[in-house]
């Protein structure tokens, strides 16, 4: 499968926040209300499309619980993106972010770029932590933000893309050397995008239109 | 699957009697009346020796202290006069008590500083005694069971299939006992059972009644053989080993398969009576009180009641009634372990065993897996787990350059693939069958080469899958997909054990020592980095800060606290186990007593609290002061090292002065050395000048000495002449005066 670029995520926050549902939509587009936990590590890919170029995602969904956090360190090395989610309806996951953030800015290279996700938002009736928190610690601490819900499907895409294109932008800004891998990014052998314009932003089609 | 309900209550009933008993003979011991309990004892003893004369072969087969536990018990009645004894001894010194209320608070003193272990082999060897007295009486009271038939068929097979995993049991609980390696000293004692398992294995195909009663006739059948040539075959328990060892390989019968695990695991020897029971009753009674229970047992409660339902999701064993025990369990092994407490990965393993037995022998076999095969694996840090990695790794380096080569070249780190294998013993990762098979072995063996053998064997068999895959997100696709595919668990079982002969115990232990370090480092760099990162207001500001207002240092503390709360919490739990304890042992007796106890176990649970808050901020403080000094001292240190560089470029200097010096005077010497040479050169021209003089003076000479010498000839030849010429003229003098004689005389 040809891509013009690979991006290396990482998916972080509290146990039971909801982060291998929200993998499971966005690779499977499917929700399953109850599934085994995760131990130490699962894995997911996926083809997306910006600015007409391949772009694949790797993902790495790790552990939640606190003893893992010694084994799930490893996977920030060469993370391009990660997503930090909490649970809206759980406070705690909220007051947890600090210390999520603080593992990844020591683990993770300086330009990682994170998205914070207020998972569950379909639960608003059970609602803990309000959008404008979420807002503002994502400003207080330059994070992306957006609530998302694994289960509607609500900004799940979205989430994924968004995070894409701001890695996107710094790799037109200059800001990576995309040759080093460390960055978790890698330039792809078919990237260069035929004459078709057909595609849409968020298709998820392999680029097969370059063989 | 129901679990035998009816057992267990009759489990129940036994413990509560065994408690009592344990009650009695810890207040005797309590009562400082020990002279009474020698008699005692030796009265029993005396009379155990009687009953074993006679009761003696019949129990030969089983371990020593069994045997005499259960002579004990079939002097019953001699322990019941002793009991009432005992009572009557109590009731004779209740005036004493409330001296004694202080004994054991100055044992919940020093035992509430001790580790958990220790306080929970206090509790064991409280209720040694009458623990493995009521194995046997149970065991009894089972064949009984078997004789009317009257239970329902869960019990009954319970209690069937028990004597013939007594060998194994023996052999295993003495492991449980010692250790580990014990092995081979009982093996003896399983040898003589193994036919009865290879033949109850065969009828496996047959309807289950059926398969129940031949193994029941099997047992007793061989059992009885066994008794008899006992002493014969105790040299041959070397074979025997091995045929139990390549049974265990081809996988356990899946009905005997929880009753083979216990007795792997020991359940008995580890089971203390009433424990499991204690631990769930502490549960409900913070239950009630709510506001006491500690924060992290909160957090763990919280975590449990998140997992259950993710705990093999759909599976129909777990409903209400499974997941309570589920949550039972689970709660009761974090109230056992608090350095464990609750971690993810224990609820599969927790429910796996729930489908194969009884609830309180899962919890027992759960401690066993957790507390001695995986010791130190799920603890905060994970320490074991993250060496075991780096163990792991270098293994496959060893032997598998290539594959490992290619995973680097894919960025692809090992313990990706061998983390979520090792830390969920394979549960969810490979088919079912397979993991119950590796299970099988890994508790037969009683430690962890077997995860060590299977994760090789898998790199074996998916080895050459996986070099072909160009990505790292296929390479651990397609590993996670083991989970979902059909293959052969024979096959693998045989690879590992088989293939991988050398990774021995012994082997990874010295892997272990070798990484364990390297992990230890990096573990304590984090948690110094962590209160770096807590307190990183800067030195300056802090030390102001310190000097100005204490009370916000006294804040800043707190963060530290927190982390010191699990602590704090494993403290007040051992100290509450000790108040459970306590409250089992003054149970009939001493109901007025307990209050005290428990206002004196609240104090010094608070000052225990306090005595650590204050310990925590002395420490903060006095890493503060470091911090201050190691700054100081490099102040200083800078200071010295400048002055030492002026002194050094000091010398520099003057050394560069020296060397001028010297230069200077080597071209003096040079010039000298010329002038010299340019004399010596004159003198040679005037020597060789002379020399040229004399050679002309000596030529001078020898020209001259010719010249002497014709001079000389010359004369010589005068001479000569001149001879000649007087010759001559005498000759004419002669002729002359002849004539002249002539002439005168003429005559």
């Amino acid at each position: 499968m040809s891509y013009a670029y690979l991006f290396k995520y990482i998916i972080i926050g509290d146990t039971g926040v909801g982060k291998s549902c929200l993998l499971l939509q966005f690779t499977d587009k499917r929700f399953q209300p109850v599934h085994d936990l995760t131990i130490g590590v699962e894995f997911g890919a996926r083809m997306i499309t910006i600015d007409n170029k391949p772009i694949k995602l790797q993902i790495w969904d790790t552990a939640g619980q606190e003893s893992f956090r010694s084994i799930t360190r490893s996977y920030y090395r060469g993370a391009a993106g990660a997503l930090l989610v909490y649970d809206i309806t759980r406070r705690e996951t909220f007051n947890h972010l600090a210390s999520w953030l603080e593992d990844a800015r020591q683990h993770a290279n300086a330009n990682m770029t994170i998205m914070l996700i207020g998972n569950k938002c379909d639960l608003a009736h059970r609602r803990a932590v309000t959008t404008e928190e979420g807002e503002q610690f994502a400003k207080d601490h330059g994070l992306i933000f957006m609530e998302a819900s694994a289960k509607t499907a609500q900004n799940v895409e979205e989430a994924f893309i968004k995070t894409a294109a701001t890695i996107y932008k710094k790799i037109q800004d200059g800001v990576f050397d995309v040759s080093n891998e460390s960055y978790g990014i890698k330039v792809g052998y078919g990237g260069i995008p035929g004459p078709s314009g057909g595609r849409d932003g968020s298709s998820s089609q392999g680029g097969g239109c370059c063989n | 699957k129901p679990l035998p309900e009816e057992n267990k209550e009759s489990l129940h009933v036994e413990a509560s009697e065994g408690n009592e008993e344990a009650a009695i003979e810890a207040k005797e011991e309590t009562t400082s009346e020990k002279e009474h309990k020698v008699i005692f004892q030796s009265e029993a003893t005396q009379l155990n020796v009687e009953a074993a004369s006679e009761e003696g072969c019949r129990k030969t087969c089983q371990g020593e202290a069994i045997k005499v536990k259960e002579e004990v018990d079939s002097v019953d009645e001699s322990k019941e006069t002793s009991q009432t004894e005992a009572t009557e001894l109590e009731e004779g010194v209740a005036s004493k008590r409330i001296k004694e209320g202080d004994a054991p608070s100055t044992k919940l003193d020093s035992a509430g500083s001790t580790e958990k272990p220790d306080s929970a082999s206090l509790q064991e060897s409280k209720t040694e005694k009458p623990d493995s007295a009521h194995s046997t009486e149970s065991e009894r009271e089972k064949e009984v069971q078997l004789a009317e038939e009257t239970k329902t068929r869960k019990v009954e097979r319970w209690a069937k299939t028990r004597p013939v995993l007594c060998a194994i049991e023996n052999m295993m609980n003495s492991r449980a006992k010692k250790g580990k390696n014990m092995k081979n000293m009982n093996m003896n004692e399983s040898g003589d059972h193994l036919p009865s398992i290879k033949e109850a294995r065969s009828p496996e195909p047959e309807s289950e009644d059926e398969f129940e009663e031949k193994v029941c006739v099997n047992v007793r059948s061989s059992r009885e053989e066994n008794d008899a040539g006992n002493e014969a075959s105790q040299e041959s328990f070397f074979p025997w080993k091995e045929e139990l060892e390549s049974l265990v390989h081809g996988g356990v019968p899946k009905d005997l398969r929880g009753e083979v695990w216990q007795a792997f695991v020991g359940v008995k020897a580890r089971r203390v009576e009433r424990y499991y029971e204690d631990l769930l009753a502490q549960e409900t009674y913070e239950d009630d009180q709510q506001s006491n229970s500690s924060g992290v047992f909160r957090k763990w409660k919280r975590q449990i009641e998140k997992d259950l339902p993710r705990t093999f999701p759909g599976h129909p064993a777990l409903n209400d009634n499974g997941r309570d025990s589920l949550r039972r369990l689970l709660l009761a092994y974090a109230r056992h372990n608090p350095s464990v407490g609750y971690c993810q990965a224990m609820n599969f393993f927790a429910g796996l065993l729930l489908l194969l037995m009884p609830e309180e022998n899962a919890f027992w076999t759960l401690v066993g897996i957790i507390d001695n095969y995986f010791d130190g694996y799920y603890t905060e840090e994970m320490i074991e787990s993250q060496v075991d990695q780096l163990v792991f790794e270098e293994l496959m380096r060893e032997r598998f350059p290539k594959l490992v080569n290619h995973l680097d070249y894919l960025g692809v780190q090992v313990a990706w693939i061998s983390g979520p294998w090792f830390l969920s013993i394979f549960v969810n990762m490979l088919p079912w069958e397979s993991v119950l098979r590796i299970w099988d072995v890994l508790l037969f063996e009683g430690n962890r080469v077997m995860l060590f053998r299977t994760a090789l064997a898998l790199m074996e068999l998916y080895g050459p899958a996986l070099v072909t895959t160009k990505d790292a997100g296929d390479a651990i696709t397609l590993l996670q997909s083991l989970a979902g595919s059909t293959f052969d668990s024979s096959q693998l079982v045989l690879t590992a054990c088989m293939g991988f002969l050398a990774v021995t115990d012994a082997r990874l232990q010295d892997l272990r020592d070798k990484h364990r370090p390297a992990v230890l480092a990096i573990v304590e760099e984090r948690t110094k980095r962590g209160r770096v990162w807590k307190d990183s207001k800067g030195l300056a500001s802090k030390l102001y800060s310190f000097k100005h207002d204490r009370g916000s240092l006294l804040e800043e503390t707190k963060p530290a606290q927190e982390v010191a709360d699990g602590d704090i919490s494993n403290l007040e739990t051992r100290s509450s186990n000790l108040d459970e304890l306590l409250c089992s042992l003054n149970a009939d007796s001493e109901v007025d007593s307990l209050p005290d106890l428990q206002e004196q176990v609240d104090w010094m649970k608070v000052e225990l609290c306090r005595l650590l808050e204050e310990k925590r901020a002395a420490i903060l403080r006095a890493e503060e002061l470091e911090t201050a000094l190691v700054e100081m001292v490099k102040e200083d240190n800078r200071r010295q090292l400048s002055a030492k560089i002026e002194q050094l470029e000091q010398e520099v200097a003057d050394l560069q002065q020296a060397l001028a010096d010297k230069k200077e005077q080597e071209a003096a010497m040079l010039k000298v050395l010329m002038r010299l040479e340019q004399e010596q050169r004159i003198t040679e021209d005037a020597r060789r000048n002379t020399e040229q003089d004399a050679d002309a003076q000596r030529y001078a000479v020898t020209v001259l000495q010719e010249k002497y010498e014709k001079a000389m000839a010359s004369i010589a030849q005068m001479e000569k002449r001149v001879v000649m010429a007087e010759s001559m003229l005498e000759a004419t003098l002669q002729y002359q005066s002849g004539q002249a004689k002539a002439l005168s005389s003429p005559r």
